[in-house]
């Protein structure tokens, strides 16, 4: 190509060096349903895998997007209850169990009340106590009645009318033999308590149809204890949890996980006597076990569970019915066993727990990322999604949450707890968008900063600085976000490639960074910090504050979601007169050369944010560089 | 011709090519359309001795190097002594000549100009201005009376400050080497070298139909004409 800067005979570029194909290409990522993807290689992962995906996940829509935020739903420190430790939705009410015992519930609007504690408990026949002070409870509902056990005392019931009493048997009004156990499951007619710390194999099965009856208490009565011990193939015969499956009660240990039928009986020693409960063990799964009750759930088709390694589930084989577990998590398996691997196994039984997010198909998994609940920081969130629909099977991992317990509703919603207060996820309905964590709690700076443990100011204030009130929805705090591709190379490892222009389909209103990093060059050098005025360092060969490895990316630019106006239509202090908006057709030149490149979205922004597509504008050079 | 700075030369390339628009918004394409712009410029200087860009300007000679007095120096508008159209004495109408580089200088004597010469680089080494030329012989006084062509040396530094040479042209110089490296549509770069053509075009007819003088007595006739191969 001839160019002719000058006419005059003098010649600029006559030739212009192009030394790339003339022809500019497109690659587009719009395929997000690999989800989060630790265990290869990013050298050599398909796009639709992510390196990082912290606080944004695939969305039922196929998009990408940022997670949701949670907003204040109840507060129980009005009646009294402390620390939440359990959570569970009964009756259109949330039941909350505190670490002193006490059990609460709240509705749906937000009103709470105290439905036991010592004064409750001794206004019962027999003036019993209340409850101990505990760290673990569970639950389960029969003949619509809760039953919420917490190991150290008689197991309570709270009926629809939520008139709190202690499960007894019936007949004779007694608890004497209800047993002490944490782990409460109901299936297929029968109340199954296990987690008896002197009992640590056994089964405890209630008469059939009855919750509160059990072995020792008057006839009739098929009550039964079971002991699964000598099922127990691998590893400590604890049971960890117990869950359903289909028509099956899935006991698990450490390292196995037992299939127990129920409901089968045999006659009785004599003639005439009455036919004796026989529970069955028809299968035993060693090498996959469960870390606790509350990171068991039963979704159906499916039910997962958390072991030493990750998570797993048993499913039904299609053809041969034969129940076969799968490692659900084998992509992020490193990052759970990483997680797992500083906490012990009061820890993990006690503070482990898991929720349905049916609305968001997906199935969350709580870890916290210290053993000593008053240093942990942060309870760091595996969410697995799974369409089956759509075969999608994606993982990612939800940051920046510090939670103790969580249920979800009939509805669907998920609601959190923090301290004495429950919060409710956002879910896809449109006035549940949230776009903030903690809204109608905490708040940020004026800046939308908070504190580097991500913690806000509380309270939130109700005043604006003008005197205006302010809108519960405009506290909370950002949430940070963080997408990392795989390493790409266009198809030809080899030759270099000139990007162009980059063009991204997102929705929302979040503000975000999109890095570009190139020939394997993510991070600087590890900054090494400060030595002493001597100018000598630690005997360990450390330095003061030393700050990591930052990114270095080749190129960064700021840009806000395809919602936003911008460029003079937004009202003031909300991005007036600027930024880049993702929804703009025209080109956002984005030059580079390389081998391989990595591309980065991240930011700390209100939601919603959405990504659709993000596209590279390029041409392929030859070999040399 | 329109003239504009450089802030809104970059903000017209990138409505030409379909860029996103907005000052600072275009993080890596403004440096390298200012620097196509920078070239587009130089090179479109250098080709004519535009009415616009020259100036008169008044120098004393040291009357011992042949340079100018520090004082006097040239200032920073003038790069080079190429942009130099012509040197004269004082009210002399007849530019004094270039010393042809077979002669030898050193033999002349006297207070008038003669013969100048570009100084070289390394013996023009001031900060804030230059001599640029020496003439010979050197113990020369009196004034020099120059023409050259002055460029505001922030023309392509300061944002604000404006680029002096027309508008459209510059842009669509710049679009067309941009539209090349792009090297998308072969279509594209031609209509956008077919509009630069065009623009750099309607700029020499401006100087080449401007009114000159006919009478046959004046000492010095317009020289800016020039034969145009349209």
């Amino acid at each position: 190509m001839s160019l002719m800067i000058s006419s005059g005979g003098k010649v600029l570029g006559k030739r212009i060096p192009l030394g790339k194909e003339p022809v500019i290409k497109e690659a587009t990522v719009r395929n997000f349903d690999g989800g989060w993807n630790i265990i290869d290689s990013d050298l050599n992962l398909d796009t639709k895998y992510a390196k990082i995906l912290d606080n944004v996940e695939r969305a039922p829509d196929g998009s990408l997007h940022m997670r949701l935020g949670t907003m204040l739903l109840h507060e129980f420190a009005g009646v009294g209850l402390g620390k939440l430790i359990g959570a569970w939705y009964f009756n259109t009410f949330i039941i909350v169990v505190d670490n002193e015992g006490l059990v609460g519930a709240g509705t749906a609007d937000g009103t709470v009340y105290k439905i036991f504690d010592d004064t409750i408990a001794a206004a019962l026949p027999g003036a019993p106590l209340g409850w101990s002070p505990c760290e673990f409870v569970s639950f389960a509902e029969l003949r619509g009645e809760l039953m919420i056990g917490n190991g150290i005392d008689k197991p309570l019931l709270v009926p629809e009318n939520l008139a709190t009493r202690y499960l007894q048997d019936l007949g004779t009004g007694t608890n004497a033999f209800t047993p002490v156990a944490r782990f409460v499951r109901v299936h297929n007619e029968f109340v199954v308590w296990a987690g008896d710390f002197l009992l640590p194999s056994t089964l405890h099965i209630s008469a059939r149809g009855v919750g509160g009856t059990y072995v020792g208490d008057p006839i009739p009565n098929d009550a039964i204890k079971f002991d699964i011990a000598t099922f127990v193939t691998r590893g400590s015969s604890e049971i960890t949890g117990i869950g359903a499956y289909r028509d099956r009660l899935v006991v698990c240990t450490p390292e196995c996980v037992l299939m127990v039928k129920l409901g089968g009986y045999i006659d009785g020693a004599t003639s005439g006597d009455p036919q004796i409960h026989q529970p069955t063990v028809d299968d035993v799964i060693e090498n996959y076990g469960s870390i606790g009750h509350n990171m068991i759930l039963s979704l159906g088709e499916d039910m997962l569970f958390t072991d030493l390694v990750g998570v797993p589930s048993i499913q039904r084989a299609l053809i041969t019915n034969a129940i076969s577990p799968v490692r659900e998590s084998q992509l992020i398996d490193p990052a759970i066993q990483n997680m797992l691997r500083t906490l012990s196994v009061s820890t993990m039984q006690t503070r482990c727990f898991a929720v349905h997010d049916k609305r968001n198909y997906s199935s969350l998994f709580f870890i916290p990322n210290s053993d000593v609940e008053s240093t942990t920081t942060e309870t760091v969130c595996f969410a697995y999604k799974n369409i089956r629909a759509l075969k999608v099977r994606a993982w990612s991992r939800q940051r920046d949450w510090n939670w103790r317990a969580g249920c979800s509703t009939a509805e669907g919603r998920v609601v959190l707890c923090q301290g004495s207060r429950t919060f409710v996820y956002g879910s896809a309905l449109t006035d549940e968008q949230y776009p903030a964590d903690l809204i109608g709690y905490a708040e940020a700076f004026l800046d939308e900063t908070t504190f580097t443990d991500n913690t806000g100011w509380r309270p939130i204030a109700t005043l604006e600085a003008d005197g205006t009130e302010r809108l519960f929805e405009e506290s909370g705090l950002p949430i940070s976000f963080d997408w990392q591709l795989p390493w790409a190379d266009l198809d030809k490892r080899t030759r270099t490639k000139l990007s162009r222009y980059i063009k991204l389909d997102t929705t929302g209103t979040a503000d975000f960074h999109l890095e570009m990093f190139v020939d394997s060059m993510l991070h600087e050098k590890p900054l090494a910090g400060e030595t002493f005025d001597d100018g000598t360092i630690f005997t360990d060969g450390e330095f003061w504050l030393n700050t990591g490895m930052p990114y270095d990316p080749q190129l960064e630019m700021h840009m806000v979601g395809g919602s936003k106006y911008g460029l003079g239509l937004e009202e003031f202090e909300d991005w007036f007169g600027g930024s880049r908006i993702t929804s703009d057709e025209r080109l956002f030149a984005w030059p580079s050369k390389f081998n391989i490149f990595k591309m980065r979205l991240h930011g700390k922004s209100r939601g919603p944010l959405r990504i659709i597509s993000m596209s590279l504008f390029y041409h392929t050079g030859n070999i040399r560089r | 011709m329109e003239y504009a700075n450089s802030t809104q030369l970059i903000q017209d390339v990138v409505l030409e090519l379909s860029q996103f628009p907005g000052s600072g918004s275009q993080l890596y394409a403004e440096d390298n359309i200012l620097a196509k712009l920078r070239s587009v410029f130089n090179s479109l200087c250098g080709e004519a001795w535009w009415p616009h860009l020259l100036r008169w300007s008044s120098h004393e000679l040291d009357g011992n190097t042949g340079k100018v007095t520090l004082a006097t120096q040239f200032p920073t508008t003038l790069r080079d002594f190429a942009d130099i159209r012509a040197v004269h004495i004082d009210t002399s109408q007849k530019p004094i000549a270039r010393l042809p580089s077979d002669f030898n200088p050193f033999g002349l004597n006297g207070t008038t100009p003669l013969f100048v010469e570009p100084l070289p680089s390394e013996e023009d080494t001031t900060i804030g201005g230059k001599y640029l030329l020496r003439v010979w012989p050197q113990q020369s006084v009196g004034t020099l009376r120059v023409r050259a062509r002055h460029v505001n040396p922030n023309a392509f530094l300061d944002a604000e400050v404006i680029v002096p040479f027309d508008r459209f042209t510059l842009v669509m110089g710049a679009c067309m080497l941009y539209a090349a490296s792009d090297g998308n549509n072969p279509v594209e770069v031609t209509a956008f070298q077919a509009r630069y053509t065009d623009a750099l075009t309607k700029c020499r007819i401006e100087i080449s139909n401007m009114p000159t003088e006919l009478d046959t007595r004046a000492p010095s006739g317009v020289t800016e004409w020039q034969e145009w191969p349209v």
